[in-house]
C-alpha cells in the first residue's frame, strides 16, 4: 500500500500520471501530512541528484507559505451584498488563487532556477528556498504581495473593472 | 440685461415686456441646456449598464495589449457567457506563458514551470444585477459621467464614455465600447493630472455565436486541479483597537477583516476596505513585534499607490487605486485605541 502510494509519488513528480490517478495521489497529498513531507522529501532528493541545491534549506519555508494560503480570507460574504454595489460580484476563493500566484511570481524572482513543483498547496510553493542576499527583501516582498492580492481581489469583484483584475494579475510578473 | 435695465430706468413698460420676454426666453433655453447634459449622462449610464451586461453575456475571442507604465504585455482572451455560466480563458502571448482561467464560478491561475491548477471554492454568482441604475446613480455622487464621442478600435466603432472624478480624491476612467454590443474594446485609467496611467485595447476581436469549448482548456495542461481547500482562519472584525477617523469623500467601509499571515502567524492582520463603488482602497494592520517595517512612506506598485508607516509598533499599509493623497490622507486619518480588544 504504501510502496503503491510511493510510485505513485514518484510517477506525479515525473508527470507521468493519468489525470485521475493525479487527483487522487494530490486529494491524499491534501490530507495527509506525512505524505507531504515525503513529496517534499523526494523532490529534495531529486534536486540533490541534479546538483540543484542551495547552500541553505529552509524546511518549514513551504508550511509558512501553506499556512498563510488556508489562512487567506475569502471575501467576507455576508457583508458584501448590503454594502456593496450590486455589479460586484462574490468571489470568494479568489485570494487562494491569486496570492499563490502572486507569492510564485515573488519567489520565482529571487530564485529564478528553483523549480515549482505541483503537489499539495503546501509543495505547490517550493520546498527550498534560496538564502541569497535578496531573501530577506523576497520575504518582505512577498508579504507586500499579500497585500496587493488582498487588495485586487476585492477590486476584482467590481464589474465595471472588466477583465482588468485578472490581467493586473500575471502581469506583474514582467515587472517584479 | 442688468446693465440694461440700469440705463433704461424710465421704460418701465418696455422693461417689463423685455424682462418678461427674457424670462420666458430663460425658461425656454435653460432646459434645453439641462435635457442635453441630462441626455448625455443617462446615455452614458445606459451605456456602463449594457458593458456590464455584455461583460457576462457575451461569446467573443480576441487579443489586447495592455500598457501599464513602461510595460507592454499581450494577452489572447476567450470569453463564453450565457446560460451555461461564464467562463473565460486569457493567456499571456509574450514573456513567459501565464494563464488565467475563470470557470465554474472559480479562478485558476495558471504559471510557467508548475503544472497545477488552482482550484478555487465556488461561489454563489450574483444573478445580474436588477438595481444597476439605482446604483450607477449613487456612484454618481463621486463621478460624472459623459460621452465623449466615437472612435474606432480593433476595426469596430465604439462610444468613448468618460468616468471623471468629481474631486481629486480618484481617479478617471475612459472607455471604448462597442457600439452594437457595449463591450469594452478599449479602457484607460486617468490619474489626477489627465494623464493615462494604464491602458487595456483590443487590436482583434470577433464575436460568436458559440465557443468551441476547447478553446477554454488552457494550453499549460494541468497535471491536477487541486480540490478546493477548507479555508479558515478569517473572521468578521466587530471591535477594534482601530478606527479611521476621517475619510476621502465618497468613501464608505465594507468590509473589515482578520486573517493570519503566513510570516507573523501569531498576529493576525486586520484588513479594512473602503470603496466609493468604484475605487477600492484597503488598509491592512500588522503587528510587527519588533521586526523590520514593509513599507515607510509612498510607494507605487502599478497602478497604486501605496503609503506605509508605523503605529504603536504595527505595520500600516493603506493600499488602492487612488491618488496619493488620497491613500496618505486615510493613512493620516487612522487611529489606534490603546486598551481597546485586538483580539
Amino acid at each position: 500500500m504504501a510502496d503503491k502510494i510511493g510510485e505513485q509519488l514518484s510517477a506525479l513528480m515525473d508527470s507521468e500520471c493519468e489525470a485521475v490517478e493525479v487527483e487522487l495521489a494530490l486529494r491524499r497529498l491534501a490530507k495527509d501530512a506525512d505524505l507531504r513531507a515525503r513529496w517534499q522529501r523526494y523532490h529534495l532528493i531529486s534536486d540533490a541528484m541534479k546538483n540543484n541545491i542551495p547552500e541553505m534549506l529552509d524546511a518549514d519555508f513551504a508550511k509558512r507559505i501553506s499556512k498563510k494560503i488556508a489562512a487567506d480570507p475569502p471575501p467576507l460574504q455576508t457583508s458584501l451584498p448590503h454594502l456593496l454595489p450590486s455589479w460586484y460580484k462574490p468571489v470568494t476563493g479568489f485570494a487562494l488563487a491569486a496570492s499563490v500566484a502572486l507569492a510564485l511570481i515573488g519567489l520565482r524572482l529571487s530564485q529564478p532556477s528553483a523549480t515549482l513543483k505541483p503537489g499539495t498547496l503546501a509543495a505547490v510553493t517550493t520546498p527550498i528556498e534560496r538564502r541569497t542576499d535578496a531573501a530577506a527583501n523576497s520575504v518582505l516582498e512577498s508579504r507586500l504581495n499579500s497585500y496587493l492580492v488582498n487588495h485586487n481581489e476585492y477590486a476584482s469583484m467590481n464589474g465595471v473593472h472588466g477583465v482588468l483584475p485578472y490581467v493586473r494579475m500575471v502581469g506583474y510578473e514582467s515587472k517584479r | 440685461m442688468y446693465v440694461w435695465l440700469v440705463t433704461n430706468p424710465n421704460a418701465n413698460g418696455a422693461m417689463s415686456f423685455k424682462i418678461r420676454y427674457l424670462a420666458a426666453l430663460l425658461l425656454i433655453l435653460l432646459p434645453v441646456e439641462i435635457t442635453r447634459a441630462d441626455a448625455g449622462r443617462e446615455e452614458a449610464k445606459q451605456w456602463l449598464e449594457r458593458m456590464i451586461q455584455a461583460a457576462q453575456s457575451l461569446n467573443y475571442e480576441g487579443t489586447f495589449v495592455y500598457v501599464q507604465g513602461q510595460n507592454l504585455d499581450a494577452m489572447h482572451i476567450v470569453h463564453s457567457g450565457g446560460q451555461h455560466g461564464e467562463r473565460q480563458l486569457m493567456s499571456s502571448l509574450n514573456g513567459s506563458m501565464r494563464e488565467v482561467l475563470v470557470a465554474d464560478n472559480s479562478v485558476t491561475c495558471l504559471l510557467p514551470k508548475q503544472k497545477v491548477a488552482f482550484s478555487a471554492s465556488a461561489y454563489k454568482r450574483s444573478p445580474f444585477p436588477i438595481s444597476l441604475p439605482r446604483e450607477l446613480s449613487k456612484l454618481e455622487e463621486s463621478y460624472r459621467f459623459e460621452m465623449l464621442g466615437e472612435d474606432r478600435i480593433a476595426g469596430m466603432e465604439t462610444r468613448i464614455i468618460a468616468i471623471q472624478p468629481r474631486d481629486e480624491w480618484r481617479f478617471g476612467y475612459r472607455l471604448w465600447l462597442e457600439r452594437q454590443t457595449g463591450l469594452v474594446l478599449r479602457s484607460a485609467l486617468l490619474n489626477e493630472k489627465g494623464d493615462m496611467i494604464e491602458q487595456l485595447m483590443f487590436t482583434n476581436v470577433q464575436l460568436k455565436p458559440e465557443i468551441d469549448m476547447t478553446l477554454l482548456t488552457p494550453s499549460t495542461t494541468p497535471a491536477a486541479t487541486l480540490p478546493p481547500e477548507t479555508k479558515s482562519g478569517d473572521e468578521a472584525v466587530a471591535k477594534s483597537a482601530w478606527s479611521v477617523a476621517k475619510l476621502p469623500a465618497g468613501f464608505t467601509q465594507v468590509m473589515h477583516n482578520r486573517f493570519s499571515a503566513a510570516s507573523s502567524s501569531k498576529h493576525p492582520t486586520e484588513h479594512i476596505v473602503f470603496t466609493d463603488s468604484l475605487a477600492t482602497i484597503s488598509v491592512f494592520l500588522e503587528v510587527l513585534d519588533g521586526t523590520k517595517p514593509l513599507l515607510t512612506g509612498a510607494s507605487q506598485i502599478g497602478a497604486m499607490n501605496a503609503f506605509g508607516l508605523v503605529i504603536a509598533d504595527h505595520q500600516v499599509v493603506v493600499v488602492g487605486e487612488v491618488p496619493l493623497a488620497t491613500v496618505q490622507m486615510i493613512a493620516s486619518a487612522i487611529q489606534y485605541a490603546k486598551g481597546s480588544a485586538s483580539k
